[in-house]
Order: structure tokens, then sequence, then C-alpha cells
């Protein structure tokens, strides 16, 4: 009989468990060699180093030398369990229900994350449809007149402000005659900063002028004591500037960048909305491919790479533990699809050769060099030191694996 | 001795002590210095439910101790080796 024999007792995607059982003899081996392990090195009263019996060792660091012998025996199932049952596991096996008895067999559980087979029947014949939402000559407008604004100097005012000018205000709260909370904000006014009795009343005033006002805090008040309590305020209007687009002319055009004229501008502008909206149509469409993919194959996300997945997002996104639940609950349809799109698309990339090269990054880093006018060399040097070769490589990888997959469907454009 | 458990103070593990074992299957105790051989061996029959077919005797100097600069000494006590009858034994002395 072998010492350590190994079951497989329940398995599921994404994880199975095995039972374990040492035979006493191999538990007493490792017992034996833990104790020679610790008896080599320590000092006991009444010992020189080393000198000590290994019975006398034992007895003095029986928990230890166990300790040891358990870590000893799990490491070696575990050696043994990976040759035997061919597991493909993604993480350290987790150990359950060990008992440990003198001169008993030594058993305990195995509960292992492995990568799931998938099997995928129909990767093509997919009706998808690409819609690229149409660029209107409104839309290219609007991104002009925000570039506009971007670029309007603010011009100060001799008037009353209005909606969408820049003030510089004190205001105070008075009690009786007293000044409380002197504040100066500066705030564009019908944005909502403050409250909208305030902001009238600024709209009734001249620059260098003071006024005042009587205000109920809204029942959104921070302080919940005072809100819905009526208030005088002091506002003081320092100072309104308003925004003077620059005209739209060649002139405009030439100082946005490399533009001619304004119908090159205008040009330019199109042609990036369009790209915009070619890309959103190519991410839509993949999220379709990938969609019908998966019902298709009946892919299912392992529990336990989804457990996986939601702690790290709750991590990045620092969920405090009370909110844990709530959180897992609400995101595990997303970590689900996730984790069915990442184990499809490493399926598809092993089975047809489809992961990125070293060639397909070297590619990639002279392309993004040529953009940028830098030497490839230094892309690469960039970008390995942000840690986002990876990245690189894996969108490499996924675009490789999409291109492959649409080829086998029918794509309609709309 | 009035009281015999109190003649029995420690069994002495050290080296020295299981080289002995290991050589005579002899058991080493401290006792009180006051204890007699006779006594000592009841006190070990009853102890540990055991034949004793020996005991020797040794009293220990009191060595000096220092202690920075006080010099102290510590106290001399009785070393006992008892030899049980064969096929006897006290578990748990120098064996797990």
């Amino acid at each position: 009989m072998p010492d350590i024999v190994v079951t497989k007792t329940r398995e599921e995607p994404g994880a199975t468990s095995l039972r374990v059982e040492v035979a006493p003899e191999r538990v007493r081996a490792a017992e034996e060699k833990a104790t020679a392990r610790y008896a080599k090195r320590v000092r006991l009263p009444g010992f020189r180093k080393g000198k000590a019996p290994h019975s006398v060792v034992r007895r003095r660091f029986y928990d230890a030398i166990r300790e040891e012998v358990i870590r000893e025996l799990i490491g070696e199932s575990w050696k043994v369990a990976l040759e035997q049952e061919k597991l493909k596991p993604i993480a350290d096996p987790r150990v359950r229900n060990l008992q440990f008895e003198e001169n008993a067999p030594v058993t305990f559980e195995l509960l292992v994350e492995v990568k799931p087979e998938l099997e995928l029947s129909r990767l093509g014949g997919f009706k998808l449809v690409r819609k690229v939402p149409r660029v209107t000559d409104e839309m290219v407008n609007a991104q002009i007149q925000d570039l506009r604004r971007r670029r309007a100097p603010w011009v100060p005012l001799n008037t009353e402000p209005g909606p969408g000018d820049l003030v510089q205000v004190t205001l105070a709260t008075l009690e009786g005659e007293e000044e409380k909370d002197v504040r100066r904000y500066e705030l564009v006014l019908g944005e909502g900063r403050a409250l909208p009795g305030i902001e009238e009343r600024i709209q009734r005033m001249k620059p260098g002028e003071t006024g005042e006002t009587e205000v109920r805090l809204p029942d959104d008040f921070p302080d919940p004591e005072r809100r819905g309590q009526l208030r005088r305020v002091r506002i003081v209007l320092h100072e309104a500037k308003r925004q003077e687009l620059p005209p739209l002319d060649d002139a405009f055009a030439r100082e946005i960048g490399d533009f001619d004229s304004l119908e090159e501008l205008r040009r330019a502008v199109r042609e990036d909305l369009e790209q915009e909206a070619a890309r959103e149509a190519d991410a839509e469409l993949r999220r379709q491919l990938m969609e019908q993919l998966v019902a298709a194959n009946g892919v299912v996300a392992p529990r336990p790479l989804v457990d996986r997945l939601l702690a790290s997002y709750a991590q990045v996104y620092e969920i405090p533990d009370s909110e844990l639940e709530r959180f897992a609950t609400e995101f595990r349809p997303i970590a689900e699809a996730q984790v069915k799109r990442d184990l499809v698309i490493d399926h598809v990339a092993e089975k047809f050769g489809l992961r990125a090269t070293a060639e397909d990054v070297d590619q990639r880093i002279a392309a993004i060099a040529r953009r940028r006018n830098a030497e490839p060399g230094q892309v690469y040097a960039s970008l390995e030191k942000a840690g986002r070769l990876r990245e690189l490589e894996r969108s490499i990888t996924e675009e490789k694996v999409y291109a492959y997959l649409l080829e086998q469907s029918t794509v309609t454009e709309d | 001795m009035p009281d015999l458990y109190q003649a029995i103070i420690r069994p002495v593990v050290t080296e020295k002590s299981s080289a002995r074992y290991a050589q005579y299957r002899e058991y080493t105790f401290a006792v009180d210095p006051r204890a007699s051989k006779r006594e000592i061996r009841e006190a070990i029959e009853r102890l540990f439910d055991v034949t004793v077919v020996g005991v020797r005797t040794s009293v220990q100097r009191a060595k000096r101790r220092t202690l920075g600069r006080t010099v102290g000494r510590r106290p001399r006590w009785k070393k006992a080796y008892v030899r049980l009858k064969e096929g006897d034994e006290i578990p748990g002395i120098y064996e797990g």
C-alpha cells in the first residue's frame, strides 16, 4: 500500500475536493525527520546545543514538531495529488478536516481551485449586428462649442452678472448685526453651488455692491439642527466675470492646433467622433458575440474564480467589510460575466494558438513609438517600468481572439 | 522525613543523566538532602508504582554564584541514582 492515498471526493467546475490519507509509518518518518531537525539546533537546559536526545526534544517541542509534520505531509500529498489527478491548480490548496492522532493515519481534505475544462462546441455562425451611430452636424457643433468654451478668456463685468458668469463673493450669515461664518467663494452662477436665493440676489447686484437677503436653509443642509431655518445673509459681490467666446473663424482653428481653416478643424472633429463611434460599435459587437457564444456553449463561471474576482474588485474599490456582502450580491453578475469572458478568450487563444507572440508585442510597441515619435526601446522600457506589458500582451491576444471568432460569424452593418 | 512525597524534588534531565539512563537504565532525581536512601526508595516505589533495586546518592556542594558584585551561594542538594527492577519503568522522563 502506498504511503499516501488520495481520492477524489467531489468535483464541480473550477473546484475539486480530495481526501488524503497518510499511513502511520509515513507520519512517523516525517515526525522523526522533524525531530532530528529540531534536535540539531535547539539548546535545552542541561544539554549542550544539539546534544539533547530526540525523545526529550520531541516531548518539549511536541506542538511545533507536529506543525512541521503537518506542513510536510500536506506538501507531499499535494505533490502526489497533482501527479495522480493531473490537476491544473490556480492557487495553493486549502486544507480542511485535519485529523492527526497518535498511531493512526493522518487524514485531511484538500480543496483545490482548478482551471476548469472548457468545451466550446460552437464558435461561429452567430448573427451579429454592428451598429455605428451616425455622427451628426449637431454633435460636431457641440464639440466645437466645447472647444470654444475651453479657450474663452474671462472678462471682467461692470453690470449685474447672469447665469454662467463667474463671481467672487463673500457670504456672511447675520445674527442681529453681527456677521458669522464669513467666507469667500468663487463660483459660476447657475451651477447650483450656492443656495438659489443667494444666486438670485447676486444677479441683482453690480460688482462692488453689498446686499442682504433672507434664505431658508435646505432640507439637506449638512447640520441637521439648522435645516429649514431662516437666515439673513449679507453678500458682498467683489468681482464678476463673463466668458467671452472666441469668434468662430480660421484664426480660432489655427489656435486650437495644426489646422489651416475652420473647415479643416470641423473635419478633424468629425473624424474623431466617427472613430470613437466605430470603437464603441466594435466593443458592442464583441459584447454581443461573447454573450451569444457563452449562451450557446453553456459556459459556467466557476464559483471560486468569481469569488476571487469579487474579492479583488472589493480591494480595488476599498469596500469596507461591513458592506462586502451587499457588494458581492450586486457585483456577482458582472464578475461572472468577466470570468466567463476570460475563460473563453483563454481557451480560444490556447486552442488556436492566438496568444500574443513576442513579435506581436514588438510590432505594437513599434506602432506606439511611431505615434509618439519615440524610440521603440524607450517605449518598451517605460511600459515595462509601469508594469503594463502584460496588459498590452493581453489586449493583443484579445484582439486576435475576437478577430478569429468574428470571422466565423455573420456581421451585418447597420 | 515526615512526608515521603516531599523527599523527591524533581527528575534531573541533563546530558549526563540521559547518558546514564541510556547505559544503565538508572533514573536520576534531585531529592531532599535530608532524605535517606531508604526513604527515597520508598517514595519512588509509591509515587511510580515500581520496584526499586538500588539507590545511590551523592551530595552536590553549594556552588558559588556571583551576580554582579554580590557573591552568593546556591544551595547544596542531593542527587539520587535509582535503579529499578528489570522491566519496570517511569515513563515521561527521558522518553516522549
